[in-house]
Protein backbone atom coordinates (compact mmCIF):
# COMPACT_ATOMS: atom_id res chain seq x y z
CA UNK A 1 0.00 0.00 0.00
CA UNK A 2 2.71 2.43 0.97
CA UNK A 3 4.26 2.31 -2.52
CA UNK A 4 1.00 3.68 -3.94
CA UNK A 5 0.88 6.61 -1.59
CA UNK A 6 1.10 9.89 -3.44
CA UNK A 7 3.89 12.28 -2.83
CA UNK A 8 2.52 14.20 0.10
CA UNK A 9 4.52 17.26 -0.87
CA UNK A 10 2.18 18.25 -3.69
CA UNK A 11 -1.23 18.65 -2.11
CA UNK A 12 -2.12 21.89 -3.84
CA UNK A 13 -2.95 21.79 -7.47
CA UNK A 14 -1.52 25.23 -8.15
CA UNK A 15 1.80 24.04 -6.78
CA UNK A 16 2.16 21.17 -9.18
CA UNK A 17 5.46 21.11 -11.03
CA UNK A 18 5.93 20.39 -14.71
CA UNK A 19 9.22 19.21 -16.17
CA UNK A 20 9.97 20.14 -19.79
CA UNK A 21 12.60 18.03 -21.55
CA UNK A 22 13.94 18.96 -24.99
CA UNK A 23 17.47 19.14 -26.44
CA UNK A 24 16.52 22.17 -28.50
CA UNK A 25 16.78 25.40 -26.52
CA UNK A 26 14.41 27.22 -28.83
CA UNK A 27 11.73 24.56 -28.34
CA UNK A 28 12.19 24.74 -24.60
CA UNK A 29 11.78 28.48 -24.66
CA UNK A 30 8.52 28.32 -26.64
CA UNK A 31 7.12 25.59 -24.38
CA UNK A 32 8.13 27.51 -21.29
CA UNK A 33 6.41 30.66 -22.47
CA UNK A 34 3.31 28.80 -23.55
CA UNK A 35 2.86 27.03 -20.22
CA UNK A 36 3.92 29.82 -17.92
CA UNK A 37 0.44 31.39 -18.25
CA UNK A 38 -0.96 28.43 -16.30
CA UNK A 39 0.82 29.49 -13.15
CA UNK A 40 2.53 26.17 -12.40
CA UNK A 41 6.11 25.85 -11.52
CA UNK A 42 8.12 24.87 -14.61
CA UNK A 43 11.41 23.01 -14.65
CA UNK A 44 13.51 22.51 -17.77
CA UNK A 45 16.12 19.96 -18.82
CA UNK A 46 17.94 19.81 -22.14
CA UNK A 47 18.79 16.11 -21.99
CA UNK A 48 17.32 12.87 -20.72
CA UNK A 49 20.10 12.41 -18.20
CA UNK A 50 19.59 15.89 -16.77
CA UNK A 51 15.88 15.22 -16.51
CA UNK A 52 16.52 12.04 -14.53
CA UNK A 53 18.93 13.72 -12.18
CA UNK A 54 16.44 16.54 -11.56
CA UNK A 55 13.83 14.01 -10.57
CA UNK A 56 16.10 12.80 -7.84
CA UNK A 57 16.10 16.27 -6.32
CA UNK A 58 12.49 17.32 -6.66
CA UNK A 59 9.04 15.94 -7.17
CA UNK A 60 7.32 16.43 -10.49
CA UNK A 61 3.68 16.02 -11.44
CA UNK A 62 3.91 15.96 -15.21
CA UNK A 63 6.69 15.54 -17.78
CA UNK A 64 6.68 16.85 -21.33
CA UNK A 65 9.26 14.75 -23.08
CA UNK A 66 10.82 15.23 -26.51
CA UNK A 67 11.43 11.96 -28.35
CA UNK A 68 14.31 12.81 -30.60
CA UNK A 69 17.28 13.63 -28.40
CA UNK A 70 20.97 12.71 -28.71
CA UNK A 71 22.49 10.17 -26.29
CA UNK A 72 19.25 9.16 -24.53
CA UNK A 73 16.06 9.48 -26.51
CA UNK A 74 12.60 10.07 -25.07
CA UNK A 75 11.57 6.39 -25.24
CA UNK A 76 14.53 5.39 -23.14
CA UNK A 77 13.95 8.18 -20.62
CA UNK A 78 10.34 7.07 -20.35
CA UNK A 79 11.40 3.42 -19.97
CA UNK A 80 13.64 4.35 -17.08
CA UNK A 81 10.91 6.40 -15.44
CA UNK A 82 8.47 3.52 -15.63
CA UNK A 83 11.05 1.19 -14.12
CA UNK A 84 11.56 3.43 -11.12
CA UNK A 85 9.26 2.82 -8.13
CA UNK A 86 8.88 6.48 -7.21
CA UNK A 87 8.67 7.89 -10.72
CA UNK A 88 6.59 5.31 -12.49
CA UNK A 89 3.32 7.11 -11.78
CA UNK A 90 4.39 10.47 -13.11
CA UNK A 91 2.40 11.09 -16.28
CA UNK A 92 4.52 11.61 -19.40
CA UNK A 93 3.40 13.47 -22.54
CA UNK A 94 5.59 12.90 -25.61
CA UNK A 95 6.46 15.77 -27.90
CA UNK A 96 7.60 15.02 -31.39
CA UNK A 97 7.67 16.20 -34.93
CA UNK A 98 7.22 12.57 -35.94
CA UNK A 99 3.60 12.49 -36.82
CA UNK A 100 3.44 8.84 -37.67
CA UNK A 101 1.24 6.28 -36.02
CA UNK A 102 4.11 3.89 -35.17
CA UNK A 103 5.94 6.51 -33.15
CA UNK A 104 2.76 7.41 -31.27
CA UNK A 105 2.02 3.79 -30.53
CA UNK A 106 5.56 3.21 -29.38
CA UNK A 107 5.16 6.20 -27.07
CA UNK A 108 1.98 4.84 -25.52
CA UNK A 109 3.60 1.43 -25.17
CA UNK A 110 6.46 3.05 -23.30
CA UNK A 111 3.85 4.29 -20.81
CA UNK A 112 3.05 7.81 -21.99
CA UNK A 113 -0.39 9.23 -21.25
CA UNK A 114 -0.53 11.51 -24.29
CA UNK A 115 1.24 12.67 -27.41
CA UNK A 116 1.61 16.16 -28.84
CA UNK A 117 2.82 16.78 -32.37
CA UNK A 118 5.19 19.59 -33.13
CA UNK A 119 4.72 22.29 -34.17
CA UNK A 120 1.99 22.58 -31.58
CA UNK A 121 -0.93 24.90 -30.99
CA UNK A 122 -0.54 26.70 -27.64
CA UNK A 123 -4.18 26.17 -26.72
CA UNK A 124 -3.90 22.48 -27.40
CA UNK A 125 -0.78 22.10 -25.26
CA UNK A 126 -2.37 24.05 -22.42
CA UNK A 127 -5.59 22.04 -22.65
CA UNK A 128 -3.78 18.69 -22.61
CA UNK A 129 -1.45 19.68 -19.81
CA UNK A 130 -4.37 21.00 -17.76
CA UNK A 131 -6.30 17.78 -18.26
CA UNK A 132 -3.45 15.57 -17.15
CA UNK A 133 -2.63 17.73 -14.18
CA UNK A 134 -6.25 17.61 -13.11
CA UNK A 135 -6.27 13.84 -13.48
CA UNK A 136 -3.09 13.61 -11.52
CA UNK A 137 -4.60 15.77 -8.83
CA UNK A 138 -7.75 13.67 -8.64
CA UNK A 139 -5.68 10.51 -8.44
CA UNK A 140 -3.70 12.07 -5.70
CA UNK A 141 -6.82 13.05 -3.77
CA UNK A 142 -8.22 9.58 -4.18
CA UNK A 143 -5.01 8.01 -2.95
CA UNK A 144 -4.96 10.39 -0.02
CA UNK A 145 -8.52 9.48 0.90
CA UNK A 146 -7.62 5.80 0.69
CA UNK A 147 -4.58 6.35 2.83
CA UNK A 148 -6.67 8.21 5.39
CA UNK A 149 -9.14 5.39 5.46
CA UNK A 150 -6.33 2.93 5.83
CA UNK A 151 -4.87 4.87 8.74
CA UNK A 152 -8.29 5.15 10.34
CA UNK A 153 -8.77 1.41 9.96
CA UNK A 154 -5.35 0.63 11.39
CA UNK A 155 -5.99 2.95 14.31
CA UNK A 156 -9.24 1.18 15.04
CA UNK A 157 -7.53 -2.21 14.83
CA UNK A 158 -4.84 -1.05 17.20
CA UNK A 159 -7.45 0.33 19.58
CA UNK A 160 -9.31 -2.97 19.47
CA UNK A 161 -6.14 -4.97 20.15
CA UNK A 162 -5.34 -2.64 23.03
CA UNK A 163 -8.85 -3.05 24.47
CA UNK A 164 -8.47 -6.80 24.41
CA UNK A 165 -5.02 -6.51 25.98
CA UNK A 166 -6.50 -4.34 28.73
CA UNK A 167 -9.19 -6.94 29.31
CA UNK A 168 -6.45 -9.56 29.52
CA UNK A 169 -4.64 -7.56 32.17
CA UNK A 170 -7.88 -7.10 34.04
CA UNK A 171 -9.04 -10.71 33.67
CA UNK A 172 -8.17 -11.81 37.19
CA UNK A 173 -9.92 -8.79 38.62
CA UNK A 174 -12.97 -9.32 36.45
CA UNK A 175 -13.10 -12.96 37.55
CA UNK A 176 -13.07 -11.69 41.12
CA UNK A 177 -15.91 -9.27 40.39
CA UNK A 178 -18.04 -12.15 39.12
CA UNK A 179 -16.87 -14.52 41.82
CA UNK A 180 -18.16 -12.34 44.64
CA UNK A 181 -21.84 -12.39 43.65
CA UNK A 182 -21.55 -16.07 42.68
CA UNK A 183 -20.23 -16.89 46.12
CA UNK A 184 -23.06 -14.97 47.72
CA UNK A 185 -25.61 -16.72 45.50
CA UNK A 186 -24.29 -20.15 46.47
CA UNK A 187 -24.31 -19.21 50.15
CA UNK A 188 -27.90 -17.97 49.99
CA UNK A 189 -29.11 -21.08 48.16
CA UNK A 190 -27.35 -23.44 50.59
CA UNK A 191 -28.90 -21.54 53.48
CA UNK A 192 -32.34 -21.60 51.86
CA UNK A 193 -32.14 -25.35 51.31
CA UNK A 194 -31.25 -25.88 54.94
CA UNK A 195 -34.01 -23.56 56.14
CA UNK A 196 -36.54 -25.49 54.09
CA UNK A 197 -35.68 -28.73 55.91
CA UNK A 198 -36.62 -27.13 59.23
CA UNK A 199 -40.04 -27.88 60.72
CA UNK A 200 -41.39 -24.34 60.31
CA UNK A 201 -39.33 -22.51 57.67
CA UNK A 202 -39.25 -18.76 58.16
CA UNK A 203 -40.95 -17.67 54.98
CA UNK A 204 -40.23 -13.99 55.43
CA UNK A 205 -36.51 -14.74 55.75
CA UNK A 206 -36.74 -16.94 52.67
CA UNK A 207 -38.47 -14.15 50.77
CA UNK A 208 -35.78 -11.72 51.80
CA UNK A 209 -33.12 -14.14 50.59
CA UNK A 210 -34.82 -14.50 47.22
CA UNK A 211 -34.61 -10.75 46.81
CA UNK A 212 -30.95 -10.79 47.74
CA UNK A 213 -30.34 -13.62 45.26
CA UNK A 214 -31.92 -11.53 42.56
CA UNK A 215 -29.68 -8.57 43.37
CA UNK A 216 -26.54 -10.72 43.30
CA UNK A 217 -27.45 -12.40 40.02
CA UNK A 218 -27.92 -8.97 38.48
CA UNK A 219 -24.64 -7.82 39.94
CA UNK A 220 -22.82 -10.65 38.16
CA UNK A 221 -24.72 -9.90 34.98
CA UNK A 222 -23.73 -6.24 35.14
CA UNK A 223 -20.05 -7.14 35.28
CA UNK A 224 -20.42 -9.30 32.18
CA UNK A 225 -22.34 -6.51 30.48
CA UNK A 226 -19.59 -4.01 31.21
CA UNK A 227 -16.98 -6.35 29.76
CA UNK A 228 -19.11 -6.77 26.64
CA UNK A 229 -19.59 -3.07 26.22
CA UNK A 230 -15.91 -2.43 26.62
CA UNK A 231 -14.79 -5.17 24.26
CA UNK A 232 -17.22 -4.49 21.48
CA UNK A 233 -16.00 -3.15 18.17
CA UNK A 234 -17.05 0.49 18.10
CA UNK A 235 -19.50 1.48 15.41
CA UNK A 236 -17.06 4.17 14.34
CA UNK A 237 -20.01 6.50 14.59
CA UNK A 238 -20.15 9.30 17.04
CA UNK A 239 -23.44 9.45 18.89
CA UNK A 240 -24.72 12.08 21.26
CA UNK A 241 -23.34 11.00 24.63
CA UNK A 242 -24.21 11.81 28.17
CA UNK A 243 -20.71 12.23 29.58
CA UNK A 244 -21.86 11.56 33.13
CA UNK A 245 -23.02 8.07 32.08
CA UNK A 246 -19.76 7.25 30.35
CA UNK A 247 -17.80 8.42 33.38
CA UNK A 248 -19.94 6.35 35.75
CA UNK A 249 -19.61 3.20 33.62
CA UNK A 250 -15.87 3.63 33.27
CA UNK A 251 -15.33 4.04 37.00
CA UNK A 252 -17.45 0.93 37.66
CA UNK A 253 -15.27 -0.93 35.22
CA UNK A 254 -12.12 0.42 36.85
CA UNK A 255 -13.35 -1.10 40.13
CA UNK A 256 -11.20 -4.10 39.27
CA UNK A 257 -8.02 -2.02 39.40
CA UNK A 258 -9.26 0.07 42.28
CA UNK A 259 -9.41 -3.13 44.31
CA UNK A 260 -6.15 -4.53 42.99
CA UNK A 261 -4.24 -1.33 43.71
CA UNK A 262 -6.26 -0.43 46.78
CA UNK A 263 -6.94 2.95 45.32
CA UNK A 264 -9.87 5.27 45.07
CA UNK A 265 -11.49 7.25 42.29
CA UNK A 266 -13.56 10.33 42.98
CA UNK A 267 -15.65 11.87 40.21
CA UNK A 268 -16.71 15.48 40.00
CA UNK A 269 -19.01 15.89 37.06
CA UNK A 270 -20.60 19.30 36.53
CA UNK A 271 -24.39 19.17 36.39
CA UNK A 272 -26.32 19.85 33.18
CA UNK A 273 -23.48 19.24 30.78
CA UNK A 274 -24.62 19.30 27.18
CA UNK A 275 -24.43 15.99 25.35
CA UNK A 276 -21.55 15.64 22.93
CA UNK A 277 -21.08 13.56 19.81
CA UNK A 278 -18.31 11.05 20.41
CA UNK A 279 -17.63 7.36 20.07
CA UNK A 280 -18.45 6.00 23.52
CA UNK A 281 -16.26 2.88 23.32
CA UNK A 282 -13.20 4.91 22.43
CA UNK A 283 -13.90 7.52 25.08
CA UNK A 284 -14.29 4.80 27.69
CA UNK A 285 -11.02 3.25 26.59
CA UNK A 286 -9.20 6.57 26.90
CA UNK A 287 -10.63 7.30 30.35
CA UNK A 288 -9.91 3.78 31.60
CA UNK A 289 -6.30 4.03 30.43
CA UNK A 290 -5.77 7.34 32.17
CA UNK A 291 -7.47 6.15 35.36
CA UNK A 292 -5.41 2.95 35.44
CA UNK A 293 -2.17 4.87 34.94
CA UNK A 294 -3.17 7.26 37.71
CA UNK A 295 -4.05 4.41 40.09
CA UNK A 296 -0.76 2.68 39.31
CA UNK A 297 1.24 5.85 39.88
CA UNK A 298 -0.57 6.46 43.19
CA UNK A 299 0.07 2.92 44.35
CA UNK A 300 3.71 3.17 43.33
CA UNK A 301 4.12 6.25 45.51
CA UNK A 302 2.18 4.54 48.33
CA UNK A 303 -0.16 7.50 48.04
CA UNK A 304 -3.43 7.79 49.88
CA UNK A 305 -5.05 10.52 47.81
CA UNK A 306 -7.78 9.44 45.43
CA UNK A 307 -7.59 9.80 41.69
CA UNK A 308 -9.89 12.64 40.69
CA UNK A 309 -11.89 12.64 37.49
CA UNK A 310 -13.31 16.06 36.79
CA UNK A 311 -15.64 16.96 33.95
CA UNK A 312 -16.68 20.52 33.26
CA UNK A 313 -17.61 22.96 30.59
CA UNK A 314 -15.12 25.69 29.71
CA UNK A 315 -16.81 27.97 27.22
CA UNK A 316 -17.02 26.06 23.98
CA UNK A 317 -14.89 23.20 25.32
CA UNK A 318 -15.77 20.10 27.27
CA UNK A 319 -12.91 19.40 29.64
CA UNK A 320 -12.19 16.03 31.20
CA UNK A 321 -9.32 15.87 33.68
CA UNK A 322 -7.71 12.89 35.33
CA UNK A 323 -5.55 13.93 38.26
CA UNK A 324 -3.47 11.97 40.70
CA UNK A 325 -1.06 12.63 43.54
CA UNK A 326 1.14 9.73 42.55
CA UNK A 327 4.77 9.26 41.63
CA UNK A 328 4.68 11.81 38.80
CA UNK A 329 6.31 11.29 35.44
CA UNK A 330 9.71 9.69 35.54
CA UNK A 331 12.32 12.22 34.42
CA UNK A 332 13.32 10.38 31.24
CA UNK A 333 9.71 10.27 30.07
CA UNK A 334 8.81 13.78 31.18
CA UNK A 335 11.60 15.64 29.39
CA UNK A 336 9.89 15.86 26.01
CA UNK A 337 6.16 16.07 25.53
CA UNK A 338 6.25 14.11 22.25
CA UNK A 339 7.96 11.24 23.98
CA UNK A 340 5.18 10.93 26.52
CA UNK A 341 2.62 10.34 23.79
CA UNK A 342 4.76 8.20 21.54
CA UNK A 343 4.46 4.44 21.93
CA UNK A 344 6.64 2.00 23.84
CA UNK A 345 7.76 4.36 26.57
CA UNK A 346 7.10 2.58 29.79
CA UNK A 347 8.51 2.67 33.29
CA UNK A 348 6.59 -0.43 34.32
CA UNK A 349 7.87 -3.97 34.54
CA UNK A 350 4.87 -5.39 32.70
CA UNK A 351 3.97 -2.19 30.88
CA UNK A 352 3.51 -2.09 27.14
CA UNK A 353 3.70 1.68 26.88
CA UNK A 354 0.99 1.99 24.29
CA UNK A 355 -1.73 3.38 26.54
CA UNK A 356 -0.93 7.07 26.32
CA UNK A 357 -0.02 7.08 22.65
CA UNK A 358 -3.30 5.37 21.88
CA UNK A 359 -5.23 7.82 24.07
CA UNK A 360 -3.58 10.66 22.19
CA UNK A 361 -4.52 9.25 18.78
CA UNK A 362 -8.04 8.33 19.80
CA UNK A 363 -8.74 11.76 21.25
CA UNK A 364 -7.30 13.47 18.19
CA UNK A 365 -9.22 11.17 15.90
CA UNK A 366 -12.39 12.49 17.52
CA UNK A 367 -11.43 16.11 17.10
CA UNK A 368 -10.12 16.60 20.63
CA UNK A 369 -6.83 17.20 22.32
CA UNK A 370 -4.98 15.40 25.11
CA UNK A 371 -2.39 17.29 27.10
CA UNK A 372 -0.29 16.69 30.17
CA UNK A 373 0.53 18.99 33.07
CA UNK A 374 2.19 18.28 36.39
CA UNK A 375 -0.34 18.23 39.20
CA UNK A 376 0.03 20.20 42.44
CA UNK A 377 1.66 19.41 44.80
CA UNK A 378 2.69 16.18 43.05
CA UNK A 379 1.55 13.69 40.50
CA UNK A 380 0.09 14.08 37.04
CA UNK A 381 -2.84 15.74 35.41
CA UNK A 382 -4.06 14.69 31.99
CA UNK A 383 -6.54 17.00 30.30
CA UNK A 384 -8.83 16.05 27.44
CA UNK A 385 -10.66 18.79 25.59
CA UNK A 386 -13.38 18.38 23.00
CA UNK A 387 -15.09 21.26 21.22
CA UNK A 388 -18.80 21.38 22.08
CA UNK A 389 -19.82 22.56 18.62
CA UNK A 390 -22.21 19.79 17.68
CA UNK A 391 -24.08 19.71 20.95
CA UNK A 392 -27.67 18.65 20.37
CA UNK B 1 -14.10 -17.15 81.61
CA UNK B 2 -13.59 -18.20 78.00
CA UNK B 3 -16.29 -16.87 75.66
CA UNK B 4 -18.53 -19.20 73.67
CA UNK B 5 -16.84 -20.61 70.55
CA UNK B 6 -18.11 -19.06 67.32
CA UNK B 7 -17.23 -18.48 63.72
CA UNK B 8 -15.80 -15.01 63.21
CA UNK B 9 -16.31 -13.86 59.63
CA UNK B 10 -14.14 -11.02 58.31
CA UNK B 11 -15.17 -10.07 54.77
CA UNK B 12 -15.46 -6.65 53.19
CA UNK B 13 -17.99 -7.60 50.54
CA UNK B 14 -21.33 -6.99 52.16
CA UNK B 15 -23.22 -9.60 50.10
CA UNK B 16 -20.62 -12.31 50.62
CA UNK B 17 -20.51 -11.58 54.34
CA UNK B 18 -24.29 -11.42 54.77
CA UNK B 19 -24.87 -14.62 52.79
CA UNK B 20 -22.13 -16.50 54.61
CA UNK B 21 -23.50 -15.50 57.98
CA UNK B 22 -27.03 -16.54 57.02
CA UNK B 23 -25.69 -19.83 55.74
CA UNK B 24 -23.72 -20.54 58.91
CA UNK B 25 -26.66 -19.59 61.11
CA UNK B 26 -28.91 -21.90 59.09
CA UNK B 27 -26.37 -24.64 59.83
CA UNK B 28 -26.62 -23.72 63.53
CA UNK B 29 -23.19 -22.15 64.00
CA UNK B 30 -22.88 -19.12 66.26
CA UNK B 31 -21.50 -16.36 64.01
CA UNK B 32 -20.18 -12.87 64.27
CA UNK B 33 -19.36 -10.78 61.21
CA UNK B 34 -16.95 -7.91 60.59
CA UNK B 35 -16.57 -5.78 57.48
CA UNK B 36 -12.90 -4.99 58.04
CA UNK B 37 -9.79 -6.34 59.70
CA UNK B 38 -9.66 -3.23 61.89
CA UNK B 39 -13.17 -3.84 63.23
CA UNK B 40 -12.23 -7.37 64.13
CA UNK B 41 -8.97 -6.39 65.80
CA UNK B 42 -10.80 -3.74 67.83
CA UNK B 43 -12.88 -6.40 69.56
CA UNK B 44 -10.38 -9.27 69.55
CA UNK B 45 -9.23 -10.65 72.89
CA UNK B 46 -7.36 -13.74 74.04
CA UNK B 47 -10.75 -15.05 75.05
CA UNK B 48 -12.00 -15.38 71.48
CA UNK B 49 -12.84 -19.03 70.79
CA UNK B 50 -13.83 -20.88 67.67
CA UNK B 51 -12.29 -19.95 64.35
CA UNK B 52 -11.78 -17.09 61.96
CA UNK B 53 -12.99 -17.18 58.35
CA UNK B 54 -10.91 -14.46 56.75
CA UNK B 55 -11.03 -12.92 53.28
CA UNK B 56 -7.48 -12.68 51.99
CA UNK B 57 -8.09 -9.59 49.83
CA UNK B 58 -9.65 -6.55 51.41
CA UNK B 59 -9.19 -2.82 51.06
CA UNK B 60 -7.41 -1.28 54.02
CA UNK B 61 -5.78 -3.99 56.13
CA UNK B 62 -5.86 -7.23 54.15
CA UNK B 63 -6.23 -10.75 55.50
CA UNK B 64 -2.52 -11.54 55.50
CA UNK B 65 -1.72 -8.43 57.50
CA UNK B 66 -4.45 -9.24 60.02
CA UNK B 67 -2.97 -12.73 60.39
CA UNK B 68 0.48 -11.28 61.12
CA UNK B 69 -1.01 -8.89 63.68
CA UNK B 70 -2.88 -11.73 65.39
CA UNK B 71 0.30 -13.86 65.42
CA UNK B 72 2.08 -10.91 66.97
CA UNK B 73 -0.59 -10.80 69.67
CA UNK B 74 -0.12 -14.56 70.15
CA UNK B 75 -3.67 -15.35 69.16
CA UNK B 76 -4.36 -19.07 68.88
CA UNK B 77 -7.61 -18.64 66.96
CA UNK B 78 -7.39 -20.97 63.93
CA UNK B 79 -7.72 -19.13 60.61
CA UNK B 80 -9.35 -20.35 57.41
CA UNK B 81 -8.47 -18.05 54.53
CA UNK B 82 -11.01 -17.39 51.83
CA UNK B 83 -9.24 -16.73 48.56
CA UNK B 84 -10.26 -15.72 45.10
CA UNK B 85 -9.21 -17.04 41.78
CA UNK B 86 -5.43 -16.91 41.40
CA UNK B 87 -4.65 -16.26 45.05
CA UNK B 88 -3.11 -19.68 45.66
CA UNK B 89 0.45 -18.35 46.12
CA UNK B 90 -0.88 -15.97 48.78
CA UNK B 91 -2.73 -18.81 50.43
CA UNK B 92 0.42 -20.91 50.54
CA UNK B 93 2.22 -18.08 52.26
CA UNK B 94 -0.65 -17.74 54.72
CA UNK B 95 -0.39 -21.46 55.51
CA UNK B 96 3.32 -21.01 56.22
CA UNK B 97 2.33 -18.30 58.68
CA UNK B 98 0.17 -20.84 60.48
CA UNK B 99 -3.26 -20.66 58.87
CA UNK B 100 -5.03 -24.01 59.30
CA UNK B 101 -6.63 -24.05 55.87
CA UNK B 102 -7.85 -22.08 52.90
CA UNK B 103 -10.81 -22.28 50.59
CA UNK B 104 -11.40 -20.78 47.16
CA UNK B 105 -14.47 -18.75 46.24
CA UNK B 106 -16.99 -19.85 45.22
CA UNK B 107 -17.03 -22.86 47.55
CA UNK B 108 -19.40 -25.71 48.29
CA UNK B 109 -21.18 -25.36 51.62
CA UNK B 110 -20.13 -28.84 52.71
CA UNK B 111 -16.44 -28.17 52.08
CA UNK B 112 -16.50 -24.95 54.06
CA UNK B 113 -18.41 -26.50 56.95
CA UNK B 114 -15.93 -29.39 57.11
CA UNK B 115 -13.05 -26.98 57.29
CA UNK B 116 -14.83 -24.94 59.96
CA UNK B 117 -15.52 -28.06 62.02
CA UNK B 118 -11.92 -29.07 61.76
CA UNK B 119 -10.71 -25.60 62.76
CA UNK B 120 -13.10 -25.47 65.71
CA UNK B 121 -11.85 -28.93 66.70
CA UNK B 122 -8.27 -27.69 66.67
CA UNK B 123 -9.28 -24.71 68.79
CA UNK B 124 -11.08 -26.93 71.30
CA UNK B 125 -8.05 -29.22 71.57
CA UNK B 126 -5.76 -26.27 72.06
CA UNK B 127 -8.07 -24.98 74.76
CA UNK B 128 -8.03 -28.31 76.53
CA UNK B 129 -4.25 -28.46 76.42
CA UNK B 130 -4.07 -24.91 77.69
CA UNK B 131 -6.50 -25.64 80.49
CA UNK B 132 -4.54 -28.72 81.53
CA UNK B 133 -1.37 -26.71 81.48
CA UNK B 134 -3.10 -24.05 83.54
CA UNK B 135 -4.23 -26.55 86.14
CA UNK B 136 -0.77 -28.14 86.28
CA UNK B 137 0.70 -24.71 86.88
CA UNK B 138 -1.84 -23.97 89.54
CA UNK B 139 -0.97 -27.25 91.30
CA UNK B 140 2.75 -26.64 91.00
CA UNK B 141 2.22 -23.28 92.65
CA UNK B 142 0.89 -25.01 95.78
CA UNK B 143 4.16 -26.91 96.37
CA UNK B 144 6.63 -25.73 99.03
CA UNK B 145 10.24 -25.13 98.02
CA UNK B 146 11.37 -28.35 99.61
CA UNK B 147 8.56 -30.31 97.93
CA UNK B 148 9.59 -28.78 94.59
CA UNK B 149 13.20 -29.87 95.19
CA UNK B 150 12.11 -33.40 96.00
CA UNK B 151 9.82 -33.46 92.95
CA UNK B 152 12.65 -32.36 90.65
CA UNK B 153 14.81 -35.25 91.89
CA UNK B 154 11.91 -37.71 91.61
CA UNK B 155 11.41 -36.66 88.04
CA UNK B 156 15.12 -37.16 87.39
CA UNK B 157 14.53 -40.75 88.54
CA UNK B 158 16.49 -40.64 91.81
CA UNK B 159 15.61 -43.16 94.52
CA UNK B 160 14.41 -41.95 97.98
CA UNK B 161 17.70 -43.04 99.51
CA UNK B 162 19.70 -40.91 97.08
CA UNK B 163 17.41 -37.92 97.55
CA UNK B 164 17.75 -38.24 101.35
CA UNK B 165 21.55 -38.19 101.09
CA UNK B 166 21.60 -35.32 98.55
CA UNK B 167 19.28 -33.15 100.63
CA UNK B 168 20.76 -34.34 103.92
CA UNK B 169 17.39 -35.36 105.37
CA UNK B 170 15.98 -38.64 106.57
CA UNK B 171 14.52 -41.12 104.14
CA UNK B 172 11.28 -40.96 106.13
CA UNK B 173 11.04 -37.22 105.54
CA UNK B 174 11.63 -37.79 101.81
CA UNK B 175 8.76 -40.27 101.81
CA UNK B 176 6.45 -37.71 103.43
CA UNK B 177 7.41 -35.01 100.87
CA UNK B 178 6.97 -37.49 98.08
CA UNK B 179 3.45 -38.40 99.19
CA UNK B 180 2.54 -34.69 99.49
CA UNK B 181 3.82 -34.00 95.97
CA UNK B 182 1.80 -36.83 94.52
CA UNK B 183 -1.28 -35.72 96.40
CA UNK B 184 -0.97 -32.03 95.49
CA UNK B 185 -0.31 -32.86 91.84
CA UNK B 186 -3.34 -35.14 91.86
CA UNK B 187 -1.71 -38.32 90.61
CA UNK B 188 -0.59 -41.76 91.72
CA UNK B 189 1.80 -42.44 88.89
CA UNK B 190 5.36 -41.22 88.62
CA UNK B 191 5.12 -41.41 84.81
CA UNK B 192 2.16 -39.01 84.88
CA UNK B 193 4.04 -36.62 87.11
CA UNK B 194 6.99 -36.63 84.74
CA UNK B 195 4.70 -35.79 81.86
CA UNK B 196 3.06 -32.93 83.76
CA UNK B 197 6.41 -31.41 84.72
CA UNK B 198 7.67 -31.64 81.16
CA UNK B 199 4.45 -30.08 79.84
CA UNK B 200 4.72 -27.25 82.32
CA UNK B 201 8.37 -26.62 81.33
CA UNK B 202 7.50 -26.61 77.65
CA UNK B 203 4.38 -24.56 78.22
CA UNK B 204 6.32 -21.89 80.05
CA UNK B 205 9.00 -22.01 77.36
CA UNK B 206 6.23 -21.28 74.82
CA UNK B 207 4.76 -18.40 76.77
N1 LIG C 1 -0.50 9.23 35.91
C1 LIG C 1 0.80 8.95 35.71
N2 LIG C 1 1.72 9.16 36.68
C2 LIG C 1 3.04 8.87 36.46
N3 LIG C 1 3.53 8.35 35.33
C3 LIG C 1 2.66 8.11 34.33
C4 LIG C 1 1.26 8.38 34.45
N4 LIG C 1 0.65 8.05 33.29
C5 LIG C 1 1.64 7.57 32.48
N5 LIG C 1 2.83 7.60 33.10
C6 LIG C 1 4.14 7.21 32.55
O1 LIG C 1 4.01 7.05 31.16
C7 LIG C 1 4.37 5.73 30.77
C8 LIG C 1 3.55 5.30 29.59
O2 LIG C 1 2.20 5.07 29.96
P1 LIG C 1 1.30 4.15 29.05
O3 LIG C 1 1.44 4.61 27.65
O4 LIG C 1 -0.09 4.12 29.61
O5 LIG C 1 1.98 2.73 29.14
P2 LIG C 1 2.15 1.71 30.38
O6 LIG C 1 1.09 2.09 31.38
O7 LIG C 1 1.91 0.37 29.76
O8 LIG C 1 3.54 1.89 30.88
C9 LIG C 1 4.19 4.89 32.01
O9 LIG C 1 5.00 3.75 32.03
C10 LIG C 1 4.55 5.87 33.11
O10 LIG C 1 5.96 5.91 33.26
MG1 LIG D 1 -1.01 2.48 31.00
Amino acid sequence: MAAHLPDLRSPDWQQQQILLVDDNAQNLKVLYETLSVMGHKLLVANSGLKALSMLKATSVDLILLDIMMPEMDGFEVCGRLKAHPEWKNIPVIFLSALDDLDAKLKGFEAGAVDYITKPFQSREVIARVATHLRLRHLEWQQALANARQQIEWQREQLAQVARLATLGEMAAGIAHEVNQPLTAILNYTSAAQRLLTKPAPDSSLLGEMLEKLDIQARRAGDVIQRVRTFARQPSGEATALNIADVVRDTVLFAEVDIRRLKGQVVTEVEANLPSIKLDSVQLQQVLLNLIRNALEATAEANGESPVILRVRRMGILLQIMVEDQGSGLRADIADIAEKLFSPFNTSKKDGMGIGLSLCHTLVQGQGGQLTYRPNQPRGCRFVIEFPLVTAT
Amino acid sequence: MASEPKVYVVEDDEAVRDSLMIMLRAADYPVEGFSSADDFLAQWSEQCRGCLVLDIRMPGMDGMTLQKELNHRQSLLPIIFVTGHGDVPLAVEAMKEGAVDFIQKPYAERTLLQKIDQAMGIDAEQQQVLQELQSIKERLATLTDREREVMQMMVEGKANKVIAIDLDISQRTVEIHRARVMQKMGTHSLAHLVRMVLAADQGSALA
